[in-house]
């Protein structure tokens, strides 16, 4: 069944004749404040559906008592003399067919005081043709419920399905009454047809019996005699039954504690399990280390070559090859004026006379390497001048005005050093790209290998209590005990065996003995069904018992993968849910921690509620196919007003993935609008930040906003209309 | 007498103070230590490499833009004097750069007097002025092409390559 379409026409606070709801398969968020019409809105699938709506105190309110009240205050206000009409119409798919659902609810207003109510509402079913919706003959409410009942949900299935979380959802599932828990599972699951067989096969064995024990009392012959054989019998066949009974719960225990030394030797194993992870974990993540350091460096060095390896001069050649045409242009200058300096030079004078010859030379007035006078002033005694040292022009003078000459060779050199790497510039950045991306990738996927190991880790550390090595301690002294156990078990079995053999033995002697003093005189087919019939109650018990015992089983693992996918974000669970038979027709769910101990008692409000919404859960979707959580949606308002937002998200994708459809309201995921007064509106962020979760589970999301027009007064119902906005 | 290249090294080359946002993405301005420079977005570990690397896209791009390095447009923000700029190999390619866009023979600073060399480095910082101005615009374009352009890795090299 999937819910389509609810249109709510001046129904309580939903004023007016257009207030429609589409919904969709997958989450349907109903977003509203208090007073903004949640409840309202899941009052009206229940009122459809039952003539009524739940009242405070958790029971039934039906409309001949709620009458008038149902209809919009508003419009009853604003309207003038005439009938006025209130109505919810449902549109929903069962298997293919489309039906439509309408009640209705009038009034007739004479004056302003003068109403008249009716007496009852009046409901119609509609049916999908191709073209249009035809209405089902139903005469009245009886046949209404009854078409319900066998075409669209049945009614005893609606109260675990559909429910208020802040009226306490123990009228969905009760866990802290073990007869109302067992009545739950009993009703959901399949385990139902069992109880039928039982009974059914008891009540079979009963009435031959009767029939049986009837013809041997009718009987004159040796008839005390008879009697007390069949008394005997009668005695045997309870003892016997009571030692089945003691053997079958000396085999419960036999069975519990094989259950735990299994657990205790999965958490050993699971001990040696979380070594071997460790040390892989340990290698991961030095692995993971060292490439997220190379990362590291990568991105810090990712721009430096521009400076270390000097990508920046690619494409300054034009610019570089002027300053070394320059530079050249400079050194020929230098060697251009070396070579004329020297052509310039006066001609060398014979030998190399010294300093003081040539001192000599010009006191006298007289070359004496050319054998000549040479009178002071005149050209022979100025050559001779010049060739004193001081005088003599010399070629480091020359050198010495090439003053920037090192500096501009510097800087030439220079530009051949850098210019020699850039034909690799571009592979260079390449190959740095490359190995950024490569590193990237290892990084990611030795993230990914660490984050799957430390989950497995993490499953084994909380969900087993496999923490330290005085842990393992203890799990191995409470193995021993259960070896001990499971000793004296197996003695106390043997005994309750060999008695029931002693029983057996007498048993099959004394109907012997009823056998002879009976002669023919019993109907041999009678005999016979009576022995059919005992064979078969045993068989269908047995059936039961096995069957209960595997369900609860599934029950127990499906409930707690609810409960830890539900709590293990917030991090504020511990232990795990158990299910223990109470009595002959009694469950109670406990949680015990690593220790096995019972904790139950010790759980918050929101423990306790996580609890009980995973057993719901379980309860509604352990089956072959998903039973009843594929079949119907879950229609809940207000469930988790005790979780915090982490949590609720968790429960939110945990719904999700167990109903086909769920339709939820609730306040959470609204925030303070600061552009209205005392208004809300969508934490669209965080709902982002769902439909992103949502995508990826490949579950729909849809959101729904109920607003109240700005400028009217919540709690004045005279002029409260709801405005439904759907969430983009 | 002055070599011009001393001269010109002790400059400060000034930027306009509508680039000074690329400092604040782009710079860490103090320096700073390698744990800084985590901070991808923060790929200059100095003001000045953002300058040289300014610098050498205007030469690339052969966008050398007019720059009046007085008045209220200049930012305040300081760049050390050009001979604190490393590395060194790329202080002197920028250096010769700016000597052989000033185009004037060599030789010809041999010969200049010291009034003349004072005269001749105010020049030379210009032209690296101008040049860093046509860089930062070509960035500053970039950047509001696409804000997170420089964000992303190896940005600033690529945009070296591109055209």
């Amino acid at each position: 069944m999937v819910v389509s379409k609810v249109l709510l026409k001046n129904f309580l606070c939903f004023y007016g004749e257009n207030n429609i709801i589409e919904f969709r398969k997958g989450l349907n968020l109903i977003l509203g404040g208090n007073g903004y019409g949640k409840t309202k809105l899941y009052d009206a699938f229940f009122w459809v559906f039952t003539d009524g709506i739940t009242n405070q105190q958790g029971n039934f309110d039906f409309t001949k008592i709620i009458r008038d009240r149902l209809i919009s205050q508003k419009a009853l206000e604003e309207s003038g003399q005439g009938k006025i009409t209130c109505e919810v119409s449902i549109d929903l798919t069962k298997i293919n067919l489309e039906y439509r659902i309408v009640r209705q609810y009038s009034i007739t207003k004479n004056n302003e005081s003068n109403i008249i109510p009716e007496h009852e509402s009046f409901v119609k079913i509609f049916k999908k043709t191709e073209t249009e919706f035809l209405p089902i003959d139903i005469p009245d409410e009886d046949s209404f419920k009854s078409y319900i009942q066998n075409n669209i949900i049945p009614f005893d299935k609606l109260d675990h399905i559909w429910f208020q979380g802040e009226r306490g959802i123990t009228k969905a599932v009760d866990t802290s009454n073990s007869k109302s828990l067992y009545k739950t599972i009993k009703n959901l699951s399949y385990i139902e047809h069992w109880e039928d067989y039982s009974r059914t096969a008891e009540e079979a064995f009963k009435r031959i019996n009767r029939i049986y024990e009837k013809e041997i009392r009718g009987q004159k012959n040796k008839s005390k005699e008879k009697n007390l054989t069949l008394n005997r019998i009668k005695e045997l066949e309870e003892e016997r039954l009571n030692k089945k009974e003691q053997i079958g719960i000396i085999n419960d225990e036999i069975e519990l504690i094989n259950v735990a030394k299994e657990r205790i030797n999965k958490n050993l194993k699971s001990h040696t399990r979380i070594n071997e992870i460790k040390a892989k974990k340990d290698k991961i993540y030095e692995e993971y280390s060292k490439a997220k350091q190379e990362l590291n460096i990568s991105i810090n060095e990712s721009d430096r070559q521009l400076f270390n390896e000097f990508w920046l001069i690619h494409g300054t050649e034009y610019l570089t090859n002027k300053f070394s045409g320059l530079h050249k242009n400079y050194t020929y200058q230098k060697q251009d004026d070396l070579r004329a300096f020297n052509q310039d030079l006066p001609p060398i004078p014979f030998g190399n006379p010294k300093e003081m010859h040539i001192k000599k030379m010009l006191e006298d007035e007289y070359c004496h390497i050319c054998n000549r006078p040479a009178a002071k002033g005149s050209e022979h005694y100025k050559n001779l001048e010049r060739l004193l040292p001081k005088n003599y022009p010399r070629v480091e003078d020359l050198k010495e005005t090439y003053l920037h000459e090192e500096v501009f060779e510097n800087l030439a050199k220079n530009l051949i050093r850098i210019d020699t790497n850039k034909e690799s510039f571009q592979d260079d950045l390449e190959k740095a790209q490359l190995r950024y991306y490569q590193l990237e990738e290892r990084v990611k996927a030795l993230n990914e290998q660490l984050k799957s190991v430390v989950e497995e880790e993490d499953y084994l550390l909380k969900n087993l209590g496999i923490n330290s090595s005085e842990v393992i301690a203890v799990e191995i002294a409470k193995y021993d005990q259960y070896f001990k156990d499971s000793n004296q078990n197996a003695k106390k079995q043997a005994i309750l065996e060999q008695d029931l053999e002693i029983i057996d033995a007498e048993y099959a002697k004394e109907s012997e003995k009823l056998d002879k003093l009976l002669g023919d005189t019993i109907d041999p087919q009678t005999k016979k069904y009576k022995e059919y019939f005992d064979d078969l109650r045993s068989a269908v018990k047995y059936g039961k018992d096995k069957e209960y015992k595997r369900l609860v089983r599934m029950l127990e693992e499906q409930a707690n993968r609810h409960y830890q996918n539900i709590n293990k974000l917030s991090g504020a669970y511990e232990g795990t849910i158990r299910f223990e038979k109470v009595g002959e027709e009694g469950y109670s769910s406990k949680i015990y921690n690593s220790n096995n101990e019972d904790r139950t008692s010790n759980m918050n409000t929101s423990q306790v509620l996580s609890m009980q919404l995973s057993i719901l859960m379980a309860i509604l979707s352990t089956n072959e196919d998903r039973g009843l959580a594929k079949a119907y949606p879950l229609i809940a308002d207000a469930p988790n007003s005790a979780f915090d937002y982490k949590k609720r998200a968790a429960l939110l994708k945990e719904i999700a993935i167990t109903f086909d459809q769920s339709i939820m309201m609730m306040f959470e995921y609204l925030v303070d609008d600061p552009s209205r007064l005392n208004r809300y509106r969508v934490d669209m962020e965080a709902i982002a930040e769902l439909k992103r979760v949502f995508n990826s589970l490949g579950v729909g999301l849809n959101v729904i906003h109920l607003d109240i027009p700005d400028g009217v007064n919540v709690k004045n119902l005279g002029e409260l209309s709801i405005q439904i906005k759907t969430v983009n | 007498m002055s070599i011009i290249v001393n001269k010109l090294k002790i400059k400060r080359p000034k930027f306009h103070r509508d680039y000074e946002y690329l400092f604040d993405k782009y710079s860490r301005k103090g320096g700073g230590n390698e744990e800084g420079r985590l901070d991808r977005a923060k790929v200059f570990a100095k003001n000045y490499e953002l300058y040289i690397y300014a610098f050498f896209m205007g030469v690339r791009r052969k966008i050398r833009k007019p720059f009046n390095n007085r008045g209220s447009d200049i930012s305040k923000q300081n760049v050390l004097t050009i001979e604190e700029w490393k590395p060194f190999e790329l202080q002197r390619h920028l250096i010769a750069c700016t000597i052989a866009e000033a185009g004037i023979p060599l030789r010809e600073y041999d010969t200049m007097d010291e009034k003349k060399i004072d005269a001749k480095s105010t020049e030379l910082r210009s032209i690296v002025e101008e040049y860093a101005n046509g860089g930062f615009s070509i960035i500053h374009e970039r950047f509001n092409e696409d804000k997170d352009f420089f964000t992303e890795m190896f940005a600033f090299s690529k945009f070296v390559f591109g055209d």
